[in-house]
């Protein structure tokens, strides 16, 4: 080998060394980032190896580099031994490490770090509290809603959660930064009602809402606020507002209480403030006994509600009054062509304590608008039987009625600390009517004089108490009580003269006691699980009393413990939310199993599937509703085996809500079968006084149908369609050959629209209502029986239970209400025209015989109208 | 009874009537007359309207400015009150000289940042929303699809139809679907403007500002399903999508779908 051979050869080895030692990297002394975290690190290596990596920085930022061997020697054995016994992984992807979670679920992202919120959500103005708000974790499924006290819990949500949304129906919507709020202790989160009328906030955005379709099957929530926006009778009304929407029957103009998916208004449990309310109404189902300005939230479940609720076989109207503004005092002082209403409010210790005070009594007795003429006549000409007259003015005739209602509100809401809640409240509705009646047959006249009160008085004491974060206690005892009370007198003469022939006294008196204590107990377990238990007791007790002159015709007390635990889980499976419940209740010595369930799934953003099924009994039952004609009061018994059974009703109801952009489509399709069902018959032959022996007892009835629901909002403008769909049949064994017939106060159809304008100062509003007419039974004609003596005896011929429909009926109403903003408060007016067009459909019709011979008489029937077009007028200041 | 008729007398001297009823018709008759335009007077009269307003309305259109950034570098524009607007490439605003007086207004579309001299409120038009401001700075991107807002000084209030969020500073938004998401923060205060590169580092950026330029860099629509307050390291390429995506969406858990017209959707696994 020559010297020039090695040379070529060294140089060779020199190239091929240095070409290799320059194409190897920059050898990494792994164990000098010993200290650091991983996020550290990685961008070290980054910046100074070129070396690329893809990373949540959140995920990584608590994992710490720490005693990294010398034998680490590349990137992959570097990650390796940091994240071993972590949660991370990595994959060398696209010359790039890629650190991603082992366990991708999104769940299991969430509880590596969670937090829990609480709050209290108030009104900004009045600090009185927000029940049954919603709030909500954008970007996810995370939502609860506040309790009573306006209190609530967020358990368990992601850390790295930004911001909350609030939304309360009658409110502007209102996000939450959590970074600015903050995670520690009860947070108080102020909301701004919409009212437009105050001065000092500047509105943006808000939405003329007036009802909320409920996540859960069959409920929905009411706006207060928007009431007095919709036409009305005179009196802002909760119950007339509640029967604009599907499902609960609209097509009448007076009703007592609500007819809920083919229930009779008894079958409904009213609750204000925790009073179960009996009296619903005043003057004879035209108007509710709530005064709006109380009123602070309304839900209303239509049926398969939570095991909360038990005592009553159809819906639940739940109303929560307000507290009184905590900050300073108001008046609110309002005038209609019905009545006057003052409410007052007053801070007894700031932010701690408040009391609300408001009555409402009717001018009827002093002044007989037309209005009230209208509404009056309309009772008086539904009332009376066995005429062919059914368009009589009452004010026109010598026996001018005495009529007035009122009702009165109180309470007292205290604060004592973070924790307790106190309110203490009264409620009395009362109706008042002296009327007479008078006949001449030209040999004997008749004089009756009836004096008749009816009217509900209640209290209760409420004591919340928030024990921590996850539990809350709920406890009110109240007393209800229901009296209606008739003194008569009837007197004959002798025609033409005031010679007596004879005077006798009737007394007729039914009462409902009603004391409950109610224990209701919230557990949240976490963000996705929630238990609710709870205790009911209430003891009714019946009074009934007659007396004719000195013969006592009724003196009964009948009296029942009902008691009711409760139990329900409330679970989130991903997009499904179940809720199974329980409800025993004990009465009459009897056990009543009632099992609830519910589910919804959040099928995406906009599309919610509910569904739910439930047992539901009934123990204390309303025979006959309050009629003008014969005082009679209004007869409540208790049911037992002997009598009257338990009522008992299954529901299942199956819905589906979808919403985009500023519309919403729900549709509710239900079945109810209910057992035990009583029912007066043949209205269209007479009134029912309140005996059991008028009644069918002890049958059944197959009802199904379904809700749809068109919501459109517009910043300004509100369209509410509803079509309701109900088929409901009803067997009693002697009855229609023990077949099912169609059952009464069920039309099949009913149309609703409803819109509201907002411009400027201005609201406007427009109802609409098409409904299939009453349901009865015609005669087809008359046959004549021959007795034992040989007379001969003509009667008439029915037709099927409930065969026929009377014509549809339809009603268009209009409303304007113009608000001036003051310094400080308020001054609205409005008026409203009912039944602009004036169509009179004929709500019921009436038989009534004309005597032919001493044997036989004709059949006559009576077509009784419904109320004609009633314009009405107020006048509101708020100070 | 025609006898009967015309010995009727009525109860006033019924000459003296008529002659006063006759000259108060004249009188009418000349007033009317008075104050009434011929028709050749009214067709001047409509002519002259109409004038007026057609060059009202040409004034109006003759004062519309609208300036478009062709070049590569960034462009500052001043406005009649001041503020300054640099414009990205591509970037058009435009506004009116006149309407300027009664109404600080501009149009915009493209990638901006704009520095408000404090006064009157200012609004900036965008093709799906709305930015009001006072006295701010602040960047915007914006295409038909999609918008994207930061705050870097002041308070601005973006809005769109009923929906609204007000960005304080290292706040911002994005509007997306018609709907404004829910507000994050980025502290910069720098004028943000999409990387024309092939390879994009962050470091700790919020996801929604990386998708957001991967839209501009890739000239996509990116569907974001995950949570907002995301944020993330790393470096991507951007030259390829499915190999970009895997590397950002797999640290977040997540899934992405290239859909049919190239946008790109991701959602949480």
């Amino acid at each position: 080998m020559d010297i020039s051979s090695i040379k070529i050869k060294l140089v060779i080895c020199f190239l091929t060394f240095s070409s290799w030692t320059l194409a190897q990297p920059e050898e990494i002394d792994y164990s000098s980032l010993t200290g650091y975290t991983l996020n550290e690190a990685l961008i070290y290596l980054s910046n100074n190896y070129q070396l690329n990596f893809s990373y949540n920085p959140e995920a990584i930022e608590k994992i710490l580099v720490y005693d990294i061997p010398e034998n680490i020697n590349t990137t992959s054995l570097f990650l390796e031994w940091v994240l071993y016994g972590t949660d991370i992984d990595f994959i060398f992807i696209s010359n790039t490490y890629v650190l991603f979670p082992k366990n991708l679920r999104e769940k299991e992202l969430s509880k590596l770090k969670s937090i829990s919120i609480n709050g209290r959500i108030i009104d900004k103005n009045t600090k009185e509290a927000l029940p049954f708000a919603t709030i909500s974790i954008p970007g996810t499924k995370i939502h609860t809603v506040t309790n009573t006290d306006g209190k609530f819990a967020l358990l368990n949500i992601p850390s790295d959660t930004l911001s909350m949304q609030i939304t309360y129906l009658g409110y502007m919507p209102k996000t939450i930064e959590l970074r600015e709020f903050g995670y520690q202790g009860e947070k108080v989160i102020e909301m701004i009602n919409e009212e437009r009328y105050l001065p000092q906030v500047q509105v943006l955005a808000w939405k003329h809402e007036i009802i909320e379709i409920g996540s859960k099957p069959g409920s929905l929530v009411f706006n207060p606020t928007q009431i007095a926006n919709l036409p009305n009778l005179g009196e802002k009304d909760v119950f007339s507002a509640l029967r604009k929407l599907p499902g609960i029957r609209g097509g009448v103009d007076a009703a007592s209480g609500l007819n809920i998916w083919g229930g009779g208004s008894d079958q409904n449990l009213v609750l204000f403030d925790g009073i179960t309310i009996y009296h619903v109404d005043h003057f004879y189902g035209f108007l509710s006994a709530f005064n709006s300005y109380m009123i602070k939230n309304i839900q209303l479940f239509k049926g398969g509600y939570s095991a909360k609720y038990g005592g009553r076989t159809s819906g639940v109207v739940n109303i929560t009054g307000i507290d009184g503004n905590k900050v300073k005092e108001n008046i609110t002082l309002e005038a209609s062509s019905l009545s006057a209403n003052m409410g007052v409010e007053v801070p007894l210790v700031t932010d701690k304590a408040s009391l609300v005070f408001a009555y409402r009594r009717s001018i009827t007795d002093v002044i007989q608008s037309r209005g009230y003429q209208n509404l009056f006549n309309n009772i008086y000409n539904s009332s009376i039987p066995a005429s062919a007259q059914s368009n009589i003015n009452v004010f026109k005739s010598p026996n001018k009625p005495d009529y007035m209602y009122s009702d009165l509100n109180a309470k007292i809401h205290f604060i004592p600390s973070e924790k307790d809640e106190l309110a203490l409240s009264f409620y009395q509705a009362n109706d008042n009517l002296a009327i007479n009646f008078e006949g001449d047959n030209n040999i004997v006249k008749r004089h009756a004089h009836d004096k008749t009160q009816w009217g509900n008085t209640g209290g209760s004491l409420k004591w919340s108490r928030k024990w921590n974060t996850n539990l809350f206690t709920y406890g009110n005892f109240g007393f209800s009580s229901y009296k209606s009370h008739l003194d008569a007198e009837e007197a004959f003469y002798i025609s033409n003269t005031d010679t007596l022939l004879s005077k006798i006294f009737h007394f007729h008196e039914n009462e409902v006691r009603d004391r409950s204590l109610r224990i209701d107990n919230t557990w949240n377990i976490n963000s996705q699980s929630a238990i609710e238990f709870g205790y009911w007791n209430t003891k009714y007790t019946i009074v009934g009393k007659a007396q004719n002159q000195n013969e006592i015709l009724i003196d009964t007390v009948g009296s029942m413990d009902f008691h009711a635990l409760y139990m329900e889980f409330n679970r989130l499976f991903g997009k499904w939310r179940f809720t199974p419940g329980l409800r025993t209740s004990i009465f009459d010595e009897k056990l009543f199993l009632e099992p609830r369930f519910s589910f919804s799934n959040q099928i995406n953003t906009r599309t919610n599937l509910k569904g739910s099924y439930g047992i539901f009994h009934q123990s204390i039952r309303r025979l006959n509703e309050r009629n003008l004609y014969l005082s009679v009061p209004e007869t409540w018994v208790l049911s037992n085996d002997k009598e009257v059974p338990v009522l008992q009703s299954a529901h299942y109801i199956l819905g589906i809500t979808h919403g985009f952009d500023n519309w919403e489509f729900d549709l509710e399709g239900y079945h109810k079968y209910e057992k035990g069902t009583t029912d007066f018959l043949f209205p269209e032959f007479g009134i029912a006084s309140g005996d059991l022996s008028e009644f069918s007892i002890g049958g059944s009835r197959k009802i199904w149908g379904f809700d749809a629901l068109i919501k459109r909002v517009f910043k300004n403008q509100y369209v509410l369609l509803g079509y309701s769909f109900l088929n409901s049949k009803t067997k009693y064994d002697e009855v229609n050959d023990g077949n099912y017939f169609a059952s009464s106060n069920a039309p099949a159809y009913e149309v609703n629209l409803l819109y509201s304008y907002n411009y400027k100062r201005w609201d406007f509003s427009a109802a609409m209502i098409v409904a299939q007419g009453e349901a009865y039974t015609p005669i087809t004609g008359t046959k004549i029986i021959v007795d034992g003596s040989g007379n001969e005896e003509k009667i008439p011929v029915l037709g099927s239970v409930n065969s026929e429909h009377l014509k549809p009926y339809y009603r268009f109403d209009i409303g304007a209400n113009y608000t001036v903003p003051l310094k400080k408060g308020m001054l609205q007016m409005g008026a409203s025209i009912y039944n602009v067009f004036n169509t009179r459909s004929v709500k019921f019709i009436d038989y009534y015989q004309i005597p032919s011979t001493v044997h036989s008489y004709d059949i006559g029937r009576r077509d009784v109208l419904s109320l004609g077009i009633t314009p009405s007028i107020f006048l509101k200041i708020k100070l | 009874m025609e006898e009967n008729f015309h010995s009727w007398k009525p109860p006033f001297d019924d000459d003296e009537s008529i002659a006063r009823a006759k000259a108060k018709v004249l009188s009418r008759i000349e007033a009317k007359t008075r104050y009434t335009f011929s028709f050749k007077k009214r067709i001047k009269l409509a002519a002259a309207v109409l004038v007026l307003v057609v060059m009202g309305a040409m004034a109006y259109i003759l004062n519309n400015v609208e300036i478009t950034n062709a070049h590569n570098e960034v462009e500052i524009v001043v406005l009649p009150d001041d503020s300054k607007v640099t414009l990205a490439h591509g970037a058009v605003i435009s506004y009116n000289k006149i309407g300027w007086r009664w109404k600080k207004s501009v149009t915009f579309e493209g990638m901006g940042h704009f520095n408000i001299t404090p006064g009157k409120n200012f609004t900036v038009q965008l093709p799906d929303a709305k930015i009001k401001v006072l006295g701010t700075s602040f960047t915007v991107w914006t295409n038909i699809k999609s918008s994207f807002i930061h705050c870097t000084e002041g308070i601005i209030k973006v809005m769109r139809d009923k929906d609204e969020v007000t960005l304080h500073p290292y706040e911002f938004t994005t509007i997306s679907n018609n709907r404004i998401s829910p507000k994050e923060i980025y502290s910069t205060s720098q004028f943000l403007l999409p990387r024309n590169e092939r390879t994009l580092t962050y470091t700790s950026v919020p996801l929604s500002i990386v998708l957001r330029e991967l839209e501009v860099q890739m000239n996509i629509h990116i569907e974001n399903h995950l949570p907002k307050g995301l944020k993330y390291t790393g470096t991507i390429d951007a030259y390829d999508v499915k190999t970009c995506f895997e590397v950002l969406c797999k640290p977040f858990g997540a899934t992405f779908e290239i859909m049919p017209n190239g946008d790109v959707w991701i959602f949480p696994q």
